[in-house]
Protein backbone atom coordinates (compact mmCIF):
# COMPACT_ATOMS: atom_id res chain seq x y z
CA UNK A 1 0.00 0.00 0.00
CA UNK A 2 1.62 3.09 -0.99
CA UNK A 3 -1.41 5.35 -0.07
CA UNK A 4 -0.51 9.00 1.16
CA UNK A 5 -2.58 11.28 3.11
CA UNK A 6 -2.18 14.99 4.88
CA UNK A 7 -2.84 16.60 7.59
CA UNK A 8 -5.63 18.35 5.66
CA UNK A 9 -6.90 14.71 3.94
CA UNK A 10 -7.20 13.24 7.75
CA UNK A 11 -9.15 15.68 9.78
CA UNK A 12 -11.78 15.67 6.38
CA UNK A 13 -11.83 11.74 6.17
CA UNK A 14 -11.85 11.41 10.11
CA UNK A 15 -14.84 13.41 11.04
CA UNK A 16 -15.28 13.38 14.52
CA UNK A 17 -11.20 14.17 14.57
CA UNK A 18 -10.27 17.88 15.06
CA UNK A 19 -7.05 19.43 13.98
CA UNK A 20 -6.15 20.68 17.49
CA UNK A 21 -6.80 16.79 18.79
CA UNK A 22 -4.71 15.27 15.58
CA UNK A 23 -2.01 17.64 16.71
CA UNK A 24 -2.04 16.59 20.25
CA UNK A 25 -2.11 12.71 19.58
CA UNK A 26 1.22 13.39 17.14
CA UNK A 27 2.30 14.85 20.85
CA UNK A 28 1.80 12.08 22.76
CA UNK A 29 2.75 9.81 20.41
CA UNK A 30 -0.64 7.92 19.49
CA UNK A 31 0.27 8.33 16.11
CA UNK A 32 3.11 7.97 14.18
CA UNK A 33 2.95 9.89 10.84
CA UNK A 34 5.75 10.27 8.62
CA UNK A 35 7.66 13.87 8.69
CA UNK A 36 7.69 15.54 5.25
CA UNK A 37 8.92 18.75 4.98
CA UNK A 38 7.01 20.74 6.92
CA UNK A 39 4.49 18.84 7.56
CA UNK A 40 3.03 14.97 8.13
CA UNK A 41 2.20 12.31 5.85
CA UNK A 42 -0.45 9.78 7.02
CA UNK A 43 -0.65 6.05 5.63
CA UNK A 44 -3.67 4.27 5.56
CA UNK A 45 -2.47 2.74 9.11
CA UNK A 46 -2.48 6.15 10.93
CA UNK A 47 -6.42 6.45 9.88
CA UNK A 48 -7.59 3.52 11.23
CA UNK A 49 -6.09 4.04 14.23
CA UNK A 50 -7.25 7.79 14.71
CA UNK A 51 -10.60 6.32 14.21
CA UNK A 52 -10.20 3.26 16.79
CA UNK A 53 -8.62 6.61 19.23
CA UNK A 54 -11.85 8.62 18.08
CA UNK A 55 -13.43 5.81 19.69
CA UNK A 56 -12.17 5.50 22.51
CA UNK A 57 -12.41 9.10 23.32
CA UNK A 58 -15.69 10.03 21.84
CA UNK A 59 -17.71 6.66 22.43
CA UNK A 60 -15.98 5.46 25.48
CA UNK A 61 -15.37 9.14 27.30
CA UNK A 62 -11.44 8.20 27.89
CA UNK A 63 -9.27 10.43 29.25
CA UNK A 64 -5.71 10.91 28.07
CA UNK A 65 -4.47 8.54 30.24
CA UNK A 66 -6.74 5.62 29.87
CA UNK A 67 -6.24 5.79 26.18
CA UNK A 68 -2.61 5.44 26.28
CA UNK A 69 -2.90 2.76 28.44
CA UNK A 70 -5.40 1.01 26.46
CA UNK A 71 -3.60 1.92 22.88
CA UNK A 72 -0.48 0.16 24.51
CA UNK A 73 -2.65 -2.81 25.29
CA UNK A 74 -3.98 -2.99 21.52
CA UNK A 75 -0.38 -2.77 20.51
CA UNK A 76 0.91 -5.49 22.89
CA UNK A 77 -2.15 -7.53 22.10
CA UNK A 78 -1.16 -7.26 18.21
CA UNK A 79 2.48 -8.27 18.89
CA UNK A 80 1.28 -11.00 20.85
CA UNK A 81 -1.26 -12.55 18.49
CA UNK A 82 1.69 -12.11 15.43
CA UNK A 83 4.06 -13.94 17.54
CA UNK A 84 1.46 -16.60 18.14
CA UNK A 85 0.65 -16.86 14.65
CA UNK A 86 4.18 -17.35 13.59
CA UNK A 87 4.67 -20.22 16.49
CA UNK A 88 1.80 -21.79 14.69
CA UNK A 89 3.20 -21.57 10.93
CA UNK A 90 6.33 -22.64 12.19
CA UNK A 91 4.86 -25.80 14.10
CA UNK A 92 2.63 -26.70 11.25
CA UNK A 93 5.86 -27.06 9.34
CA UNK A 94 7.40 -29.59 11.61
CA UNK A 95 6.83 -33.55 11.17
CA UNK A 96 3.30 -35.14 12.00
CA UNK A 97 5.06 -37.23 15.28
CA UNK A 98 6.61 -33.74 16.65
CA UNK A 99 3.15 -31.65 15.94
CA UNK A 100 1.29 -34.76 17.57
CA UNK A 101 3.28 -34.09 20.74
CA UNK A 102 2.57 -30.65 20.81
CA UNK A 103 -0.79 -31.21 20.80
CA UNK A 104 -0.87 -33.03 23.51
CA UNK A 105 1.49 -31.12 25.84
CA UNK A 106 -0.53 -28.04 24.70
CA UNK A 107 -3.61 -29.07 26.23
CA UNK A 108 -2.54 -31.84 28.72
CA UNK A 109 -0.40 -29.32 30.68
CA UNK B 1 -29.20 -4.63 7.96
CA UNK B 2 -30.95 -3.88 11.43
CA UNK B 3 -34.90 -3.09 12.24
CA UNK B 4 -34.93 -2.15 15.68
CA UNK B 5 -31.94 -0.12 17.11
CA UNK B 6 -33.53 -0.61 20.92
CA UNK B 7 -33.09 -4.11 20.28
CA UNK B 8 -29.98 -3.90 18.72
CA UNK B 9 -28.61 -1.94 22.06
CA UNK B 10 -30.95 -4.46 24.36
CA UNK B 11 -33.31 -1.39 25.36
CA UNK B 12 -37.08 -0.81 25.22
CA UNK B 13 -38.29 1.75 24.34
CA UNK B 14 -38.65 3.77 27.43
CA UNK B 15 -34.69 3.82 27.55
CA UNK B 16 -33.70 7.13 29.00
CA UNK B 17 -31.00 8.81 27.14
CA UNK B 18 -28.31 7.43 29.78
CA UNK B 19 -29.42 4.10 29.54
CA UNK B 20 -28.81 4.17 26.09
CA UNK B 21 -25.38 5.82 26.00
CA UNK B 22 -24.51 3.38 28.91
CA UNK B 23 -25.95 0.07 26.82
CA UNK B 24 -23.82 1.31 23.35
CA UNK B 25 -20.60 1.66 25.77
CA UNK B 26 -20.62 -2.03 27.32
CA UNK B 27 -21.63 -3.12 23.81
CA UNK B 28 -18.68 -1.03 22.69
CA UNK B 29 -16.16 -2.92 24.81
CA UNK B 30 -17.70 -6.27 23.80
CA UNK B 31 -18.17 -5.52 19.64
CA UNK B 32 -15.45 -3.16 18.45
CA UNK B 33 -13.60 -5.13 16.27
CA UNK B 34 -9.79 -3.63 17.30
CA UNK B 35 -10.37 -4.33 21.08
CA UNK B 36 -11.73 -7.65 19.70
CA UNK B 37 -9.70 -8.78 17.49
CA UNK B 38 -10.00 -12.57 16.97
CA UNK B 39 -13.56 -11.42 17.12
CA UNK B 40 -15.15 -12.26 13.38
CA UNK B 41 -18.44 -11.86 14.11
CA UNK B 42 -17.30 -7.78 16.04
CA UNK B 43 -17.08 -5.78 13.13
CA UNK B 44 -20.76 -6.67 11.94
CA UNK B 45 -21.92 -6.27 15.69
CA UNK B 46 -20.15 -3.15 15.96
CA UNK B 47 -22.01 -1.50 12.54
CA UNK B 48 -24.75 -2.87 14.23
CA UNK B 49 -24.45 -0.84 17.18
CA UNK B 50 -23.05 1.85 16.12
CA UNK B 51 -26.65 2.52 13.24
CA UNK B 52 -28.43 1.74 16.34
CA UNK B 53 -26.64 4.13 18.69
CA UNK B 54 -26.40 7.00 15.75
CA UNK B 55 -30.26 7.03 15.47
CA UNK B 56 -30.77 7.00 19.01
CA UNK B 57 -28.89 9.64 20.55
CA UNK B 58 -30.01 12.61 18.73
CA UNK B 59 -33.75 12.92 20.69
CA UNK B 60 -34.54 14.09 17.05
CA UNK B 61 -34.23 11.12 15.04
CA UNK B 62 -35.25 8.88 17.97
CA UNK B 63 -38.29 10.60 17.75
CA UNK B 64 -39.05 10.87 14.45
CA UNK B 65 -37.84 6.81 14.45
CA UNK B 66 -40.05 6.23 17.52
CA UNK B 67 -42.95 8.11 15.15
CA UNK B 68 -42.55 6.19 12.12
CA UNK B 69 -41.54 8.45 10.23
CA UNK B 70 -37.96 6.96 9.50
CA UNK B 71 -36.43 3.42 9.71
CA UNK B 72 -33.77 2.19 10.81
CA UNK B 73 -31.85 1.91 7.69
CA UNK B 74 -30.37 5.92 6.87
CA UNK B 75 -28.23 5.63 9.35
CA UNK B 76 -25.75 2.73 8.65
CA UNK B 77 -22.11 3.42 9.34
CA UNK B 78 -20.23 3.68 6.06
CA UNK B 79 -17.45 1.17 5.47
CA UNK B 80 -14.30 1.69 7.60
CA UNK B 81 -11.10 -0.18 7.73
CA UNK B 82 -10.43 -0.88 11.28
CA UNK B 83 -6.97 -1.05 13.21
CA UNK B 84 -6.88 -4.31 13.47
CA UNK B 85 -6.65 -4.78 9.54
CA UNK B 86 -3.62 -3.12 9.46
CA UNK B 87 -2.20 -4.49 12.85
CA UNK B 88 -0.63 -7.58 11.44
CA UNK B 89 1.03 -5.59 8.21
CA UNK B 90 4.57 -6.32 8.62
CA UNK B 91 5.34 -2.42 7.94
CA UNK B 92 3.37 -1.63 10.89
CA UNK B 93 5.23 0.61 12.85
CA UNK B 94 3.20 0.47 16.33
CA UNK B 95 3.14 -3.25 17.18
CA UNK B 96 5.81 -4.00 19.88
CA UNK B 97 8.77 -5.58 17.71
CA UNK B 98 9.72 -8.24 18.78
CA UNK B 99 8.92 -11.69 17.38
CA UNK B 100 10.44 -13.10 14.00
CA UNK B 101 11.87 -10.29 12.67
CA UNK B 102 14.47 -10.33 9.96
CA UNK B 103 17.17 -9.52 12.60
CA UNK B 104 16.03 -11.96 15.25
CA UNK B 105 16.99 -15.30 16.01
CA UNK B 106 14.19 -17.31 16.37
CA UNK B 107 16.26 -19.61 18.85
CA UNK B 108 15.72 -15.98 20.70
CA UNK B 109 12.61 -16.16 21.12
CA UNK B 110 11.92 -19.53 22.14
CA UNK B 111 14.83 -19.53 24.85
CA UNK B 112 12.72 -16.05 25.52
CA UNK B 113 9.27 -17.72 25.44
CA UNK B 114 11.30 -20.77 27.55
CA UNK B 115 12.66 -18.38 30.67
CA UNK B 116 9.95 -16.77 31.00
CA UNK B 117 8.14 -20.23 31.83
CA UNK B 118 11.43 -20.43 34.12
CA UNK B 119 10.57 -17.24 36.08
CA UNK B 120 7.00 -17.94 36.09
CA UNK B 121 7.71 -21.22 38.00
CA UNK B 122 10.55 -20.33 40.14
CA UNK B 123 10.35 -18.20 43.51
CA UNK B 124 10.36 -14.86 42.15
CA UNK B 125 12.68 -13.75 44.51
CA UNK B 126 16.43 -12.03 43.25
CA UNK B 127 15.32 -10.97 40.18
CA UNK B 128 17.12 -8.46 37.23
CA UNK B 129 20.55 -7.61 37.61
CA UNK B 130 23.43 -9.74 36.35
CA UNK B 131 24.49 -13.16 37.26
CA UNK B 132 20.97 -15.06 38.33
CA UNK B 133 22.23 -17.62 36.28
CA UNK B 134 20.37 -20.57 37.54
CA UNK B 135 17.47 -21.74 36.13
CA UNK B 136 16.58 -18.05 35.54
CA UNK B 137 18.64 -17.15 32.55
CA UNK B 138 20.87 -14.48 32.61
CA UNK B 139 19.59 -11.21 32.88
CA UNK B 140 20.85 -7.63 31.58
CA UNK B 141 20.62 -4.12 30.44
CA UNK B 142 20.53 -3.84 26.67
CA UNK B 143 23.50 -1.70 25.05
CA UNK B 144 22.99 1.55 24.24
CA UNK B 145 22.33 3.16 20.68
CA UNK B 146 23.98 6.27 19.36
CA UNK B 147 22.58 7.83 16.81
CA UNK B 148 23.12 11.15 15.15
CA UNK B 149 20.78 14.26 14.47
CA UNK B 150 20.37 17.69 12.76
CA UNK B 151 18.12 19.43 13.95
CA UNK B 152 17.21 23.19 12.57
CA UNK B 153 18.57 26.11 14.85
CA UNK B 154 14.75 27.36 15.37
CA UNK B 155 13.84 24.16 17.03
CA UNK B 156 16.69 23.68 18.98
CA UNK B 157 16.57 27.02 20.91
CA UNK B 158 12.57 26.77 20.81
CA UNK B 159 12.14 22.90 21.39
CA UNK B 160 10.34 20.34 18.64
CA UNK B 161 9.12 17.42 18.30
CA UNK B 162 10.63 14.94 15.51
CA UNK B 163 11.73 11.61 14.67
CA UNK B 164 14.43 9.86 13.57
CA UNK B 165 14.20 6.63 11.32
CA UNK B 166 16.54 3.89 12.38
CA UNK B 167 18.67 1.68 10.33
CA UNK B 168 15.71 -0.90 10.60
CA UNK B 169 12.93 1.21 9.18
CA UNK B 170 11.91 2.20 12.94
CA UNK B 171 10.51 5.36 13.70
CA UNK B 172 12.02 6.85 17.14
CA UNK B 173 9.67 10.21 18.31
CA UNK B 174 12.62 12.60 19.95
CA UNK B 175 12.08 15.41 21.89
CA UNK B 176 13.98 18.26 21.12
CA UNK B 177 14.35 20.16 24.34
CA UNK B 178 14.10 23.75 24.67
CA UNK B 179 17.33 25.11 24.36
CA UNK B 180 19.72 22.89 23.05
CA UNK B 181 22.80 23.39 21.94
CA UNK B 182 25.27 22.19 19.34
CA UNK B 183 26.94 18.55 20.37
CA UNK B 184 24.34 18.11 23.03
CA UNK B 185 23.34 14.32 23.76
CA UNK B 186 19.74 13.47 24.37
CA UNK B 187 19.27 10.44 26.37
CA UNK B 188 16.08 8.62 25.51
CA UNK B 189 15.42 5.80 28.34
CA UNK B 190 14.41 2.57 27.07
CA UNK B 191 14.87 3.20 23.67
CA UNK B 192 18.19 1.30 22.70
CA UNK B 193 19.05 -1.99 22.19
CA UNK B 194 16.96 -4.99 24.15
CA UNK B 195 18.07 -6.23 26.97
CA UNK B 196 18.84 -10.02 27.56
CA UNK B 197 16.81 -12.22 29.65
CA UNK B 198 13.81 -9.99 30.39
CA UNK B 199 16.21 -7.44 31.65
CA UNK B 200 15.65 -3.45 30.43
CA UNK B 201 16.49 -2.03 27.05
CA UNK B 202 19.39 0.30 26.58
CA UNK B 203 18.47 3.88 25.95
CA UNK B 204 19.29 5.70 22.64
CA UNK B 205 22.06 8.76 22.80
CA UNK B 206 21.52 11.19 20.37
CA UNK B 207 23.53 13.79 20.01
CA UNK B 208 22.41 16.67 18.20
CA UNK B 209 24.05 19.19 15.33
CA UNK B 210 22.35 22.39 15.38
CA UNK B 211 22.05 24.04 11.96
CA UNK B 212 23.20 27.36 11.44
CA UNK B 213 20.48 30.13 11.51
CA UNK B 214 21.19 32.46 8.29
CA UNK B 215 20.52 35.50 10.28
CA UNK B 216 20.58 34.52 14.40
CA UNK B 217 23.42 33.60 16.04
CA UNK B 218 23.79 31.54 19.19
CA UNK B 219 26.06 32.76 22.28
CA UNK B 220 25.57 31.12 25.22
CA UNK B 221 21.47 31.61 26.10
CA UNK B 222 22.18 35.30 24.49
CA UNK B 223 20.78 35.23 20.85
CA UNK B 224 22.88 37.75 18.61
CA UNK B 225 22.33 39.06 15.36
CA UNK B 226 23.32 41.82 12.93
CA UNK B 227 20.28 45.03 12.11
CA UNK B 228 20.45 47.17 9.31
CA UNK B 229 19.10 50.55 10.19
CA UNK B 230 19.09 53.48 7.69
CA UNK B 231 21.53 56.85 8.02
CA UNK B 232 18.58 58.57 9.06
CA UNK B 233 17.40 56.45 12.03
CA UNK B 234 20.74 56.14 12.80
CA UNK B 235 20.75 60.18 13.30
CA UNK B 236 17.68 60.61 14.54
CA UNK B 237 16.91 57.53 16.66
CA UNK B 238 13.56 55.68 16.26
CA UNK B 239 11.18 52.64 16.34
CA UNK B 240 12.03 49.67 14.31
CA UNK B 241 11.06 46.18 14.24
CA UNK B 242 13.71 43.55 14.77
CA UNK B 243 13.33 39.87 14.33
CA UNK B 244 13.85 37.76 17.47
CA UNK B 245 13.49 33.91 18.06
CA UNK B 246 9.91 34.33 19.13
CA UNK B 247 8.77 36.76 16.47
CA UNK B 248 9.49 40.28 15.32
CA UNK B 249 9.76 42.49 18.35
CA UNK B 250 9.63 46.68 18.68
CA UNK B 251 13.20 47.84 19.70
CA UNK B 252 14.26 51.91 20.21
CA UNK B 253 16.80 53.60 18.41
CA UNK B 254 18.31 56.04 20.40
CA UNK B 255 19.31 58.91 18.16
CA UNK B 256 22.74 59.57 17.24
CA UNK B 257 23.52 55.68 17.03
CA UNK B 258 26.54 54.24 15.35
CA UNK B 259 27.46 50.93 13.63
CA UNK B 260 28.32 47.94 15.74
CA UNK B 261 26.42 49.45 18.87
CA UNK B 262 24.64 46.76 20.80
CA UNK B 263 21.17 47.07 21.80
CA UNK B 264 20.18 44.59 24.42
CA UNK B 265 16.51 43.19 24.49
CA UNK B 266 16.34 41.24 27.87
CA UNK B 267 14.58 37.88 28.07
CA UNK B 268 14.36 37.54 24.27
CA UNK B 269 17.38 35.22 24.28
CA UNK B 270 16.90 31.47 25.12
CA UNK B 271 14.72 29.99 27.51
CA UNK B 272 14.56 26.50 29.01
CA UNK B 273 14.56 23.88 31.42
CA UNK B 274 16.81 24.63 34.34
CA UNK B 275 17.17 28.51 33.38
CA UNK B 276 15.97 30.47 35.74
CA UNK B 277 15.72 33.14 33.39
CA UNK B 278 16.17 33.57 29.63
CA UNK B 279 18.64 34.77 28.19
CA UNK B 280 18.94 38.47 26.17
CA UNK B 281 18.86 39.21 22.37
CA UNK B 282 21.61 41.42 21.36
CA UNK B 283 20.83 43.32 18.54
CA UNK B 284 24.11 44.81 16.99
CA UNK B 285 23.53 48.04 14.82
CA UNK B 286 24.31 48.10 11.40
CA UNK B 287 24.00 51.40 9.56
CA UNK B 288 23.24 50.85 5.42
CA UNK B 289 23.43 53.43 3.16
CA UNK B 290 20.79 54.29 0.33
CA UNK B 291 20.69 52.20 -2.58
CA UNK B 292 21.26 55.39 -4.90
CA UNK B 293 23.71 57.80 -4.62
CA UNK B 294 21.80 60.66 -2.87
CA UNK B 295 22.84 64.52 -4.86
CA UNK B 296 20.63 66.87 -1.45
CA UNK B 297 22.38 64.41 1.42
CA UNK B 298 25.66 64.83 -0.69
CA UNK B 299 25.75 68.71 -1.04
CA UNK B 300 24.21 69.12 2.39
CA UNK B 301 27.22 66.91 3.84
CA UNK B 302 29.50 68.96 1.75
CA UNK B 303 28.73 72.03 4.13
CA UNK B 304 28.04 70.10 6.56
CA UNK B 305 31.60 68.70 7.14
CA UNK B 306 32.97 72.43 6.75
CA UNK B 307 31.61 73.48 10.37
CA UNK B 308 31.38 70.26 12.11
CA UNK B 309 34.78 68.28 11.51
CA UNK B 310 35.07 65.11 13.63
CA UNK B 311 37.75 62.49 13.92
CA UNK B 312 36.31 58.89 15.31
CA UNK B 313 40.29 57.89 14.91
CA UNK B 314 41.76 60.35 16.63
CA UNK B 315 41.89 58.34 19.46
CA UNK B 316 42.12 54.89 17.72
CA UNK B 317 45.97 53.68 18.59
CA UNK B 318 45.95 55.46 21.87
CA UNK B 319 47.56 53.05 24.26
CA UNK B 320 48.05 50.30 21.64
CA UNK B 321 51.64 49.22 21.17
CA UNK B 322 52.63 49.82 17.64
Amino acid sequence: MTDQFTEDDVVAAVTRLTRPQLIRFIEVDFVRPLRAGDGYVFRSVDIARLELLCDLSCDLDLDETAMGIVISLVDQLHAARQDLANLVRVIDTLPDDLRARIGSDWTGS
Amino acid sequence: MLNDPYEALGLTRTATADEIKKAYRKLVRSSHPDLNPDDAQAEARFKAIGSAYDLLKDPETRARFDAGEIDASGVERPQRQYYRDFADASDNTYRERRGFGENVNPEDIFADILRNRARGAGTGAGTGGFGGFEGRGFVARGPDARYALDVAFMDAVRGAQTRITLPDGQNLSVTIPQGTQDGQTLRLRGKGHPGYGGGPAGDALITVTVRPHPVFRRDGDDIALILPITLDEAVLGGKVTTPTIDGPVGLTIPPGSSSGQVLRLRGRGVGGAGRKTKGDQRVELKIVMPSKPDDGLRDYLAQWRKTHGYDPRADLMKGAET
